[in-house]
């Protein structure tokens, strides 16, 4: 598998994303023209109705913004983890980094309010993201502890400790189903299947900011994540401080998980899907692979998001489930061609 | 002092000791190889002079500091190791390995310096033809010739330094003519003034291209000196448990182990 040599590669993958973009603010149960989208951001000649203006501003905006950097997030994230572990099948889903995440939150949802009013009302907002990212912290440390043997994360020993921790936080969560009143239920079940229904701009700039810090600064650690291809000890040998990058890249993973956690629940298999597609195309050399990625990622979140508000208008499809449906499939197939080439 | 000292060192699998009571000096412009059985602790040496290995005893001082009070950029700069064998994750190209060798040299040197100098080295170790193929797809001997280049390009972009090269059997898969190339690779950089040290399974090739042998056996030092001393037939023969004569053709010397046949 050869990249293709595609000379500018990253202009292109930014076209794309503005179009998702484009797309996702014009489709929907209500629709909205291009030409009306243009003229929301001063470049047209039409006036806004009072509606248009409104869907615009105050839903769309918000939520493909929301949909856009919880996919560029998850996506680079995901690229983080895949290098950390060496290995192609590492995704903040399947090894359990987002239940842990989600564990975390719907315990606030649940628990929290017995605890939120000694919280000043300014900080309130902040406490989900940042509980969904010790959740995700204490995912990533324990399956990287468990994982891991002499630099070589084992596949085997990878996705089952993914498999136990999932196990582990679904328990969680079936407990707190079990204590929870009605209202806390819908919110619970929203936070397990993910969606970008319940998104407003004051529920949602916290954990922007978080992602808007965690996820461009993985790009300075780019030539860093190639050497850690070589393995620890190598990467170590030309140089790279190998366990002071390992700390900051589980901590920027959590930090992006958790945020994107904490604004749309758990969406699967983004994490997974984009780096392995802009892989094949551009090559694994981080420094195209991590912006190409979080380009793809957040465009096909998007795109995703759009679909899932049209397929059952006026009702919404979770975009969790939309997402496991794509890359349900997906990651059989990679772990199909992975079984027959080198038995895992 | 510019040299790689070990002192004394010991390395232990929990409460086993794997080596014991090592001291050697490599200095500059020497290639010095390693020999013995198997499971002597040889790679386990080469772990401790690298740094790799925990010290349950002794130091390893570099340039007169110890190595753990080394930076890694700095040490990357001062001394490159080949591992015996290395996976690589994702499917880099033989160009992207080779050019990796030189992450610390990324705020001083430009792209193409970088691309020159690691295209250099692949071609001394007769894998520019790689260049471009993924280094997953290639063979066992084809690896170590892109590693090698790697460690190369890592030592010649050394800024007038003389860096030391650390070498785990570096020759282990190759064929007999690039396992002349690899190692005169390495001769070539002893005689510009680095400091060679790699452990070695073929006694022939450590005695042409040697100045001095050490000899390992159950974890200890056992010889260490000048090649041809050490190389002694007697010795060798009791040392490996089995009878090696030493040939001598055209000038140079072959030690070849003739065996029994059941």
């Amino acid at each position: 598998m050869t990249a293709l040599s595609i000379r500018r590669p990253l202009p292109l993958f930014a076209v794309f994303a503005v179009a998702s973009v484009v797309a996702g603010l014009c489709i929907g149960a209500f629709p909205v023209g291009p030409a009306e989208l243009l003229s929301a951001v001063g470049l047209g000649d039409r006036t806004l109705d009072d509606t248009t203006a409104a869907v615009l501003y105050a839903i769309r905006a918000p939520r493909v913004l929301a949909a856009f950097a919880v996919g560029a997030a998850l996506a680079a994230g995901g690229a983080a983890m895949q290098s950390l572990f060496r290995n192609p099948l590492a995704d903040p889903g399947l090894l359990g980094v987002s239940s842990g995440a989600a564990l975390a939150a719907v315990s606030v949802i649940v628990l929290g309010e017995k605890v939120m009013h000694v919280v000043p009302s300014d900080l309130r907002p902040w406490c989900l993201p940042l509980a969904a990212f010790l959740g995700g912290l204490a995912s990533t440390v324990v399956v990287y502890r468990l994982a891991q043997r002499e630099g070589i994360a084992l596949v085997g020993t990878l996705l089952l400790a993914g498999i136990a921790i999932n196990a582990l936080t679904s328990a969680g969560i079936g407990l707190l189903v079990f204590v929870a009143d009605d209202a806390q239920l819908r919110t619970l079940i929203f936070w397990t299947m993910g969606g970008f229904g319940a998104v407003t701009w004051t529920a949602i700039v916290p954990a922007l900011l978080v992602l808007a810090i965690s996820v461009p600064t993985l790009l300075p650690s780019a030539h860093l994540l190639d050497a850690l291809a070589l393995g620890e000890r190598e990467a170590g040998h030309v140089g790279v401080d190998v366990e002071r990058l390992k700390r900051l890249l589980v901590a920027q993973v959590a930090l992006a998980v958790g945020a994107s956690v904490a604004i749309s629940g758990i969406v699967g298999f983004v994490g997974l899907i984009a780096p392995h597609i802009v892989r094949l195309l551009l090559g694994p050399s981080h420094r195209t692979l991590l912006p190409a990625a979080a380009l793809f990622g957040g465009a096909f979140l998007v795109l995703a998001d759009g679909l899932a508000r049209v397929l059952v208008s006026p009702a919404e499809l979770p975009i969790g489930v939309l997402t496991a449906l794509v890359g349900g499939p997906f990651f059989l197939w990679l772990l199909a061609g992975r079984a027959r080439k080198d038995g895992l | 002092m510019t040299v790689l000292w070990a002192q004394n060192v010991g390395v232990n699998a929990g409460p086993k000791p794997l080596i014991s009571d090592i001291s050697l000096i490599l200095a500059p412009g020497e290639v010095v190889a390693v020999i013995g059985p198997n499971g002597a602790g040889k790679s386990t040496f080469l772990g401790a002079l690298s740094g790799d290995r925990p010290l349950a005893a002794g130091h390893v001082l570099l340039d007169g500091q110890p190595l753990g009070k080394w930076n890694k950029a700095a040490l990357a700069r001062r001394r490159a190791v080949l591992p015996q064998q290395s996976n690589v994750a994702f499917d880099f190209t033989a160009l992207q390995i080779a050019m990796l060798g030189l992450m610390a040299y990324r705020n001083e040197m430009r792209e193409h310096e970088m691309r020159a100098l690691a295209e250099r080295a692949l071609a001394e170790t007769e894998a520019i033809g790689l260049s471009d193929r993924p280094y997953t797809v290639l063979s066992g001997g084809e690896r170590q010739r892109v590693q090698l280049a790697r460690v190369l390009a890592q030592c010649d972009a050394s800024p007038g330094g003389k860096p030391f090269l650390l070498l785990d059997e570096p020759i282990s898969g190759l064929d007999l003519s690039h396992q002349h190339a690899a190692l005169t690779s390495a001769r070539r950089r002893a005689n510009r003034g680095m400091g060679v040290l790699a452990v070695l399974h073929d006694l022939s090739m450590a005695s042409h291209y040697a100045d001095r042998v050490a000899i390992l056996e159950n974890g200890r030092l056992t010889a260490l000196g000048p090649t041809e001393e050490v190389l002694d037939p007697d010795r060798l023969s009791r040392v490996f448990s089995t009878p090696i004569v030493r040939l001598e053709a055209n000038g140079t010397r072959a030690f070849v182990s003739p065996g029994e046949r059941p």
